[in-house]
């Protein structure tokens, strides 16, 4: 407390402790205006937050500790005696803390006698406000009655066991994870063991998931199951023969997993000899397995959709840009935070076919399409590509805007509003960098002096994908000078909102320009990015996209 | 943030009064307002911006497309009272030029 900062608060072994604990970190961070590292805290935290209830099934602590340019959580539950409880350890993909390896510099665990601690680090920046007072907060959440281990007596308990699995299958979106959480709600409250299966391409059930009660048993039962033949899962819940041939003779129940139609795998149980399910459990177990497909194939669903989407991404930026001599380029694209969707925010940089030999000549472009998803994205691939082809064959830069306004109108119902910057680049025989430009409805590109001033040299014109009518499009020239900078940006920047507050207000975006005077083009990009990271505590909410071109 | 609408009519036009922000989540709103206006032959539509403090692209969106569909119908659709961020956008978007109508400016209340 007297070098840094330290909070702490407990929380019952409930599944709405996680949530609660995921809030506190957030909050505690955010009051330290730590905003920035604060959704990877909070996501890791989950995790453990997770793992402590549903593995190691005790209350648990969570600390924030602040040093320096460091900030340290660490989730401490009362089951020390467990290996690290880390879905995935153990699991056919060998994985351990997942998450948290992947998003915190540095992580690992503590044993006491009565307490196990795992802990990770996430550096952050020095920053911008410091909290008001170094009082040590603390949070007292209310505490419900512990839970029970073993099967709940009541039909109050069963129901309340339902909601808090399904609540915590639902909170992740990790096809794997969400399996690992299955094979623990199940262990041991309804069987000694559990394995979750999912089906291959083929068809064929295979275990993608095994867990045991008793750790030490669990890799006789991983090599039992793998001795079972391959086959398809099973389409009805009952007593699975499996394992019978020379195997343990354990109780055996299988249940189907199935989700939208689709039979996805599998889930086994399994009690020792001699220790009978009774038809309670069964149906509990069956009610749990036919939650768990659903939050599965969810799962599966988001994967799919997120790579899907990240690809199309891709595909919608140029590879590489190309050199152009006497000019610094630099770029960005920051799709927007949470969301998977694809964003319709693109920018373009490329050689066109209208230079003399010799004499090449360079076309850029920056657009945003209203909206997202994939009808968005259809309408930026339409610009994209039709603005390479238009301007790759030397089309002057106002024909290209209006031959892309009738494709974009010639969609129908399907058009979507583009606004689009659009320029050529050339050089003259003394080297001199000339532009030419036409803005669409885009926010108006900035150019930076050399002694600080910033104008706007392009005057607006109607966004594409509207007006029907010829639009006489009519472009700005210019000679970029040694030492001018030229900053084209998407609405991304400009509306980056903090509450009611916009980065563009009160001509926001040309005094952080000017600020940034005499830096390179790279370092521009870099801080007009940063500054529309840092100006809200809310991740934005839309896609931001920057061109920066600086005469050298 | 959110969106109010009201609507007034004083001969033969028809103004709706927003105030708020028009943005992913509320313009919805005003296209279903703009949307059942058109339908039942509204000649002369006027949308009063002077409350508004935000229109993002999906505002602009139910503008654009209600004023096509206007133009079709030979019904005039325009927007009055735009002020601030929202001047600002009609402005660089090219749309004060459709969508700022000279008469409905001269017509618009407490200009």
């Amino acid at each position: 407390m007297l070098q840094g900062l330290i909070v702490t608060a407990d929380f019952p072994a409930a599944a709405t402790s996680v949530g609660a604990a995921r809030r506190f970190v957030g909050q505690v961070l955010k009051e330290w205006g730590l905003a920035e590292v604060a959704d990877d805290a909070v996501l890791a935290t989950s995790e453990l937050a997770t793992n402590a209830v549903t593995y190691a099934g005790t209350s648990f602590e969570v600390c924030c500790r602040r040093e320096d340019d460091l900030v340290y959580i660490e989730v401490t539950d009362r089951h020390p005696s467990r290996a690290i409880a880390m879905p995935g350890v153990g699991s056919p993909s060998g994985r351990g803390l997942p998450s948290t390896a992947r998003l915190a510099e540095s992580w690992g665990v503590t044993y006491e006698r009565t307490a196990k601690s795992v802990w990770f680090r996430l550096p952050c920046a020095a920053d911008r406000k410091e909290p008001l007072d170094e009082a040590v907060l603390t949070e007292q959440p209310e505490i419900p009655p512990a839970a029970h281990e073993g099967v709940p007596s009541d039909l109050r308990a069963w129901l309340g066991f339902i909601a808090e699995a399904s609540d915590l299958l639902a909170g992740t979106l990790d096809q794997e994870r969400t399996m690992a959480l299955l094979a623990q709600l199940v262990v041991p409250r309804l069987a000694a063991w559990c394995a979750v299966y999912a089906v291959d391409e083929v068809g064929a059930a295979r275990p993608a998931y095994i867990w045991h009660a008793d750790e030490n048993e669990a890799d006789t039962l991983r090599e039992q199951l793998a001795h079972v033949a391959l086959g398809p899962p099973v389409d009805r819940a009952g007593p699975w023969p499996g394992l019978v041939p020379g195997g343990s003779g354990d109780e055996v129940y299988a249940f189907p997993l199935e989700a939208r139609g689709r039979r996805i795998g599998m889930m086994v149980i399994g009690r020792p000899p001699g220790d009978r399910f009774d038809s309670n459990v069964l149906d509990l177990a069956e009610e749990l397995s036919r939650r768990a497909a659903l939050a599965i194939d969810n799962a599966r669903l988001y994967t799919a959709q997120t790579s899907m989407s990240r690809a199309l991404q891709r595909s919608l930026l140029p590879p590489e840009l190309p050199e152009i001599p006497g000019l610094d380029v630099a770029v960005v694209y920051e799709p927007a935070g949470q969301r998977s969707e694809v964003g319709g925010d693109f920018y373009d940089l490329f050689e066109s076919g209208a230079g003399a030999p010799g004499r090449p000549r360079w076309r850029f472009a920056i657009g945003d399409v209203c909206g997202t998803g994939p009808e968005a994205a259809a309408v930026t691939g339409l610009a994209r590509y039709a603005l390479r082809i238009l301007a790759g064959e030397g089309l002057p830069v106002p024909d290209v805007l209006a031959r892309l306004n009738r494709l974009i109108l010639a969609e129908g119902s399907r058009a979507r509003l583009l606004t689009l910057l659009h320029g050529e680049i050339s050089l003259d025989e003394r080297g001199g960098m000339h532009l030419e430009m036409v803005s669409a409805g885009h926010p108006p590109p900035l150019l930076l002096h050399p002694d600080g001033r910033v104008d706007s040299p392009v005057e607006p014109q109607p966004l594409l994908g509207v007006f029907e009518d010829a639009v006489d499009f009519r472009t700005k020239r210019l000679t970029l000078e040694p030492g001018q900078l030229l900053l084209c940006v998407t609405d991304g920047v400009t509306e980056r909102r903090d509450g009611d507050r916009m980065l563009g207000d009160g001509q926001g975006l040309e005094r952080l320009l000017t600020s940034f005077t005499g830096l390179s083009a790279g370092a521009v990009a870099a801080g007009v990015q940063r500054a529309v990271r840092e100006f809200g505590a809310a991740p934005s909410n839309d896609d931001v996209a920057l061109i920066v071109l600086r005469a050298g | 943030m959110g969106l109010a609408l009201q609507t007034t009519r004083q001969d033969e036009q028809v103004t709706i009064s927003a105030r708020g922000s028009i943005d992913l989540h509320s313009s919805d709103e005003l296209r279903e307002c703009l949307g059942g206006l058109l339908d039942s032959g509204e000649r002369r539509i006027v949308v009063d911006l002077t409350w508004v403090d935000f229109c993002d692209s999906s505002g602009l969106n139910v503008l654009v497309r209600a004023y096509k569909q206007a133009r079709a119908k030979d019904v005039t659709v325009t927007v009055a009272g735009a002020r601030g961020r929202v001047e600002n956008v009609l402005r660089t978007t090219g749309l004060d030029r459709f969508l700022i109508g000279e008469s409905a400016a001269g017509d618009s209340a407490g200009e």
